[in-house]
């Protein structure tokens, strides 16, 4: 069969190769044939409980394989499902809850209690799934139900759906306000899985280990991509940078993704030898890995070939960076990925030259349904592309909506693109705009820190002044004169920082693991001027 | 005070769970259960293990099979931190 709706990944690879390794849990190995069967069963549950097509489908649980059997089983039902990061607190899971208008939502016997102030105000919710035991107390008004009773239900085909309709919707954090909840469509997600194991080469054989959020639109993806292949993976819960290094040893692992600040992490770890036998590749994403770090992973992975990646929750990915260019060009984000169109726009919405900074702009099947229930915040990231730009023909009438990413970045010569800042990060000061990745790239090039973070802070001459946070590299300690002085001599004056602070703990993380920028801003007293 | 009721105070504390850890018992589990328990906080509750029990705790000795629930963490620092 081929596959064009987001379950058919799993059930085509159960029909070629039923006793193949699927999924990977602790001591627990499902093969594609038993996770199809799990599917279908969550799917007719669905139907039992009479989930109607397109209604949300919440998961608030840590990496097991409920999840995945929900999240599949949910599409398959003819429904969407929202996967929560299990790092957020009860408000703010209600406030997810609420937005999408769940009717289902799955989690655990522990969350439960967590989610009883705010559940009462979730008006579209029926029924509760606990994977385990249901307690003695449950919610008011709600119908708790335990995993094993699923099993009861007959089976029941899902309600039909085209590869257009809604199949996710995965919460993501602005720079501003509450998370936006981004609409993907099955196809979307097919695509992206087709797009992504074409570059990676993902076969039959590979172990991709998920060690970042389902709920991050790259973690979700080590699932579409393995199971479009026909490829394991192993599901990770971890707390401890270790546990990946166990987990990629003992799972014989092939592939591992991951954002910069587990790489920095992983950086500073001894690797067995062994891992080159089986680590085909390590990819980045959500960042810019920092080149000092990429350089200190191929020495110690000589034989594990490192693909770069950008890309945003509104279209998946957008480019990588083909490993054979890594040493040529290890500042560059690479091409678009197969079937997406990358432009490099100016403001009037004309194509810049090379080298000149502009919007990058996503076109393609890639390109997600908009921010769920919010014309206005729709309307400022997904708009019409004006015609004659790339791929698009004056000749075409229908307005074709693309993705506004709100990243600046230039192209060179020969088609390589460059990341320069997010827009709304940028940092003004004395009239020039200056990239925190930038700032943050010259501090981690001279050895003496850790971790760093930069941002802007209101400064009365200068507009904003550069401010940056640093932790000690491993097994030391910053020298603040020392690193001032470095900063003087590496970056243009205007660049330097007008205050460093030291931390000693790692910097604190967003939910998808990245530094997170605007919380240490938040933290942090404006300058003297 | 036994280790357990430590373990749990020193828990409840250190993830700012303001009371809810001091009802947990040794099959609670902690991994992948508990919001508050990320790859930050965990830091935060070996730090405060070093400190209550007057230990150095080597990177190598602890991952995250010792966080699965209330009683391997017990048990754990029971081997570490001996009465």
């Amino acid at each position: 069969m081929s596959a064009h709706l987001l379950h058919h990944l799993i059930e085509a690879s159960a029909t070629r190769t039923p006793e193949a390794p699927a999924l990977t849990s602790g001591q627990e190995t499902l093969n594609y044939g038993d996770l199809a069967d799990r599917c279908s069963l969550f799917a007719s549950a669905m139907m039992h409980l009479g989930l109607g097509r397109g209604e949300r489908v919440a998961l608030y649980l840590d990496k097991r394989p409920a999840f995945v059997e929900a999240a599949f089983g949910t599409a398959a039902a003819g429904g969407a499902f929202v996967p929560v990061n299990p790092l957020l607190k009860g408000e703010q899971v209600g406030h997810i809850l609420g937005d999408c208008n769940a009717r289902v939502l799955v989690t655990s016997p522990e969350r439960l209690p967590l989610l009883a102030p705010v559940l009462a105000a979730c008006h579209d919710l029926r029924h509760v799934i606990l994977a385990g035991p249901v307690p003695a107390q449950t919610p008011e008004g709600l119908t708790v139900h335990a995993w094993q009773s699923l099993a009861g239900a007959p089976p029941q085909a899902g309600h039909r759906v085209i590869d257009g309709d809604m199949a996710a919707i995965l919460y993501t954090s602005g720079s501003t306000g509450r998370p936006k909840g981004v609409v993907l469509s099955h196809r979307n997600m097919v695509t992206g899985a087709r797009s992504v194991a074409e570059y990676l080469g993902n076969h039959p054989g590979d172990t991709l280990l998920a060690a970042l959020p389902l709920s991050f639109d790259a973690g979700f993806s080590q699932l579409t991509t393995a199971f479009h292949a026909g490829a394991r993976t192993v599901l990770l819960n971890y707390l401890l940078p270790r546990d990946v290094v166990n987990a990629v040893t003992r799972e014989r692992v092939t592939g591992l993704t991951a954002v910069p600040p587990l790489w920095i992490q992983l950086a500073g770890l001894e690797w067995p030898a062994s891992v080159g036998e089986h680590l085909r590749y390590l990819a980045n994403t959500g960042g810019r890995m920092p080149r000092e770090i990429l350089q200190n992973l191929r020495t110690k992975l000589p034989r594990t070939r490192p693909y770069l990646m950008y890309g945003l929750t509104e279209a998946f990915r957008a480019t990588y960076l083909p490993p054979e260019e890594a040493d040529r060009r290890p500042d560059s984000i690479g091409k678009a990925i197969p079937n997406a169109e990358v432009l490099v726009l100016r403001e009037d919405g004309t194509e810049c030259a090379p080298h000149e900074p502009g919007e990058l702009v996503q076109r393609g099947p890639l390109v997600a349904q908009g921010y769920w229930n919010d014309a206005a915040k729709t309307a400022e990231r997904f708009r019409p592309l004006p015609s004659g730009v790339g791929g698009r023909e004056r000749g075409l009438v229908l307005p074709e909506i693309a993705v506004y990413s709100g990243d600046t970045v230039r192209r060179d010569e020969e088609g390589f693109l460059y990341f320069v800042g997010r827009r709304d990060e940028m940092i003004k000061s004395s009239g020039y705009r200056i990239s925190p990745t930038e700032v943050e790239e010259i501090l981690y090039a001279t050895g003496l820190v850790g971790e760093a973070a930069a941002f802007g802070q209101p400064h009365p001459a200068l507009g904003e002044a550069v401010i940056c946070v640093v932790t000690p590299p491993l097994g030391g300690h910053v020298d603040g004169a020392a690193l001032l002085a470095e900063c003087r001599r590496r970056m243009p004056v205007y660049m330097v920082p007008a205050r460093i602070e030291i931390q000693t703990g790692p910097l604190p993380r967003n939910p998808n693991g990245k530094i997170d920028r605007k919380a240490l801003a938040a933290e942090c007293q404006p300058p003297q001027p | 005070m036994n280790t357990e009721r430590e373990v749990l105070l020193l828990l409840d504390d250190a993830l700012s769970l303001q009371g809810r850890g001091l009802a947990f018992t040794p099959d609670t589990p902690l991994l992948g259960a508990l919001p508050e328990l990320d790859s930050m906080a965990v830091l935060a509750v070996i730090h405060a293990i070093e400190e209550r029990f007057g230990v150095e705790i080597p990177d190598d000795e602890i991952d995250g099979s010792t966080f699965i629930s209330v009683g391997s963490l017990v048990e754990f620092v029971g081997r570490i931190a001996p009465a």
